[in-house]
């Protein structure tokens, strides 16, 4: 009887496995989805990086000597100091030997030419004199000849006209060689050349002074009093502290959406309780090689800050760059929009069919996507839909992003 | 393969069905299998090839085979190795597992008479296990029918075990009851009483309680590979 019973309960459980078997696989297919709801939650996009505090306007001073020199600082860091300022002199005792030497010489050469401008007016007036001198014989020649055609004259007064002449003419060109042997343009060269020499000298000198090139405060100096200086080697970082700017180092995924005029926020490790706002103003027009050490490329971004107070020039700060600024929207996942060209579509969850819905979307970041048509809050949202079909039966398992 | 003397290898495997306890003990006594055998895989195999064109659609469904195309290897010909391998896997699993099944049940058994240390004879433990094999030749066949007359997308769902009445079919409990077919128990009773009529037992019930304690083990398994595995997808 056990044994007959048992064969009936096999049997029994047999057939209603077929029936089972059957209705399941005539019935509709369903597929097994998961769904999260469209919420409207605050919504954010941003950009996280690390930057520099720099000075906008600042000036690196080096000397600008040709040699070596010892240094001797004028300011220490924090001094406010004025345009023209001396902030340092360079040991420059070598130049100024020279430049007293040049001025020897400018003075040598000086008084050569004034001698020489000198006699050369002497020998004008001798010249001046020997021409009148020439005339006069000639004039004297001339009446002779006359008085000897009259009779009143003889050869004796004739010979002794024309040795005049001859005499005055000797004269005139003797002055003349003397005047062409004294040209001044030599010594007005040498005097030239010298002048040169003495305002090389003295600009050597005057180098010696290291002045600051504009108004505002020794914000770093990198040398030390006593100790010799090369030649271009900044010396002295003058700059105005309250105008600074933040210098983000941002990868080339992030950089995607960063404009121009976005909100930016700035914290330093220095002073956490502050949050310094500010604004992105440039963004580099080609992307950085990596920095030693690293291997990432980047691009500079420049953010303007409203009150640098709080910041330190030099300070490794955290930005935070928003390309959407906190608001509320209504959010699906990413997993949930299907993109076909320019359209966007996702599909809902109506009475356990997939229907699919054209949505117009809003920005999206890493995770949401914002819904600015096309469904409701509440509405539940296929995720990963890529296999549903519009009108095919789905079942709800599980959950979705949150 | 007539048998020289008592009933056919074709009475022997209908027997199997009807009066299991006097079938076993003429297999036992005399244990030809390779009629029964082969009878099995040409049904286990002429039913797969009935569904093979519906398997063949099935094995392409939802996958979008220009996603995975390469320079290599165009989508058309990605197709084309799908449904090939689709093809010979389902081939190669109606041929063997009779086979195959078989096998391990005797290996089993032969275990189970060592444990006992009683005298069984593998190849009568492997007659048992081909004959034994048919309740789960007879669920194939069943299921297949069902497939040919299913739509293509729902040929998954085809299920001879207690899985159909699983809400989802996902988790622990779906492939566990995936595990549960009526089929397979049945056969697990066949060879426990084919084991206790290779070793002259009394009754099958040490095992058929043996078999079942290692396919409880098996099922176990299954349901929790499953629910592991279906993490991933």
């Amino acid at each position: 009887m056990k044994k007959k019973i048992a064969v009936f309960l096999g049997l029994a459980l047999i057939v209603a496995v077929i029936i089972g078997a059957v209705i399941k696989s005539s019935s509709e297919s369903v597929v097994e989805v998961k769904t999260a709801e469209a919420k409207t939650m605050e919504y954010e996009d941003k950009v996280l990086a690390t930057g520099t505090v720099e000075v906008v306007d600042s000036v690196d001073v080096a000397s600008t000597l040709t040699l070596p020199a010892k240094l001797t600082l004028k300011v220490e860091e924090g001094d406010q100091v004025k345009q023209g300022q001396v902030i340092a002199e360079l040991d420059v005792s070598e130049q100024k030997q020279q430049l007293k030497s040049a001025e020897d010489n400018l003075d040598a050469a000086e008084k050569a030419l004034a001698n020489a401008k000198k006699a050369n007016q002497e020998i004008a007036a001798a010249k001046k004199d020997a021409e009148k001198n020439l005339a006069l014989a000639q004039q004297e020649l001339e009446a002779v000849k006359a008085l000897i055609q009259e009779g009143k004259a003889g050869q004796q007064e004739l010979i002794e006209a024309q040795q005049a002449v001859a005499a005055a003419q000797q004269a005139k060109n003797t002055i003349e060689m003397q005047a062409k042997a004294m040209d001044t343009s030599t010594l007005e060269l040498q005097v030239e050349q010298a002048r040169a020499a003495v305002d090389a000298a003295r600009s050597a000198v005057e180098k010696g002074k290291i002045k600051s090139p504009i108004d505002g405060v020794v914000l770093q100096i990198t040398a030390k009093s006593g100790s010799y200086v090369q030649p271009g080697m900044p010396l002295i970082t003058v700059g105005k502290p309250e105008q600074l700017q933040v210098v983000a180092k941002l990868s080339e995924q992030d950089i995607n959406g960063v404009k121009v005029g976005q909100e930016v926020e700035v914290r330093w490790a220095g002073a956490p309780e502050q949050v310094v706002k500010g604004e992105v103003s440039r963004i580099a027009p080609v992307v950085s090689a990596p920095e030693i050490g690293q291997t990432e490329t980047h691009i500079k971004v420049y953010i303007t800050i409203d009150d640098g107070a709080a910041l330190k020039p030099g300070a490794t700060v955290d930005v935070v760059i928003y390309r959407v600024k906190p608001r509320q929207s209504l959010l699906v996942p990413n997993e949930a929009i299907i993109e076909d060209g320019e359209t966007k579509t996702v599909f809902v969850v109506d009475n356990g069919t997939a229907k699919k819905v054209t949505v117009q979307t809003g920005h999206s970041n890493e995770l949401y996507t914002e819904i600015n048509e096309g469904i409701k809050a509440n509405t539940r949202v296929i995720l990963e839909p890529k296999e549903i079909k519009d009108g095919q039966k789905v079942r709800l398992t599980g959950g979705g992003a949150q | 393969m007539e048998e020289e003397k008592g009933k056919s290898w074709a009475a022997l495997l209908l027997e199997v069905f009807t009066s299991p306890g006097n079938a076993f003990r003429e297999i036992a006594e005399r244990p030809h299998f390779w009629a029964a055998g082969i009878t099995l895989t040409i049904i286990n195999l002429a039913f797969a090839l009935l569904i093979l064109p519906k398997w063949q659609e099935f094995s392409l469904m939802g996958v979008d085979f220009t996603e995975y195309a390469t320079e290599q290897m165009s989508a058309d010909a990605l197709e084309a190795i799908t449904q090939t391998s689709a093809s010979v896997g389902l081939i190669l699993v109606a041929v063997l597992s009779p086979w195959v099944m078989s096998l391990i049940i005797a290996l089993l058994l032969k275990i189970y008479a060592a444990i006992r240390a009683k005298e069984a004879p593998f190849g009568s433990l492997f007659a048992v296990g081909i004959y034994g094999y048919a309740p789960v030749v007879l669920g194939a066949v069943i299921k297949n029918i069902i497939i040919m007359f299913t739509a293509v997308e729902n040929i998954d769902k085809v299920n001879l075990s207690l899985a159909v009445f699983a809400p989802t079919q996902t988790g622990f409990l779906y492939y566990f009851l995936s595990a549960c077919s009526p089929f397979t128990w049945w056969s697990l009773i066949l060879w426990g009483i084919g084991a206790a009529a290779v070793m002259k037992d009394k009754k099958p019930t040490g095992a058929v309680i043996f078999l079942f304690a290692l396919w409880l083990i098996f099922a176990l398994i299954i349901g929790a590979f499953g629910n592991w595995a279906s993490a991933f997808y």
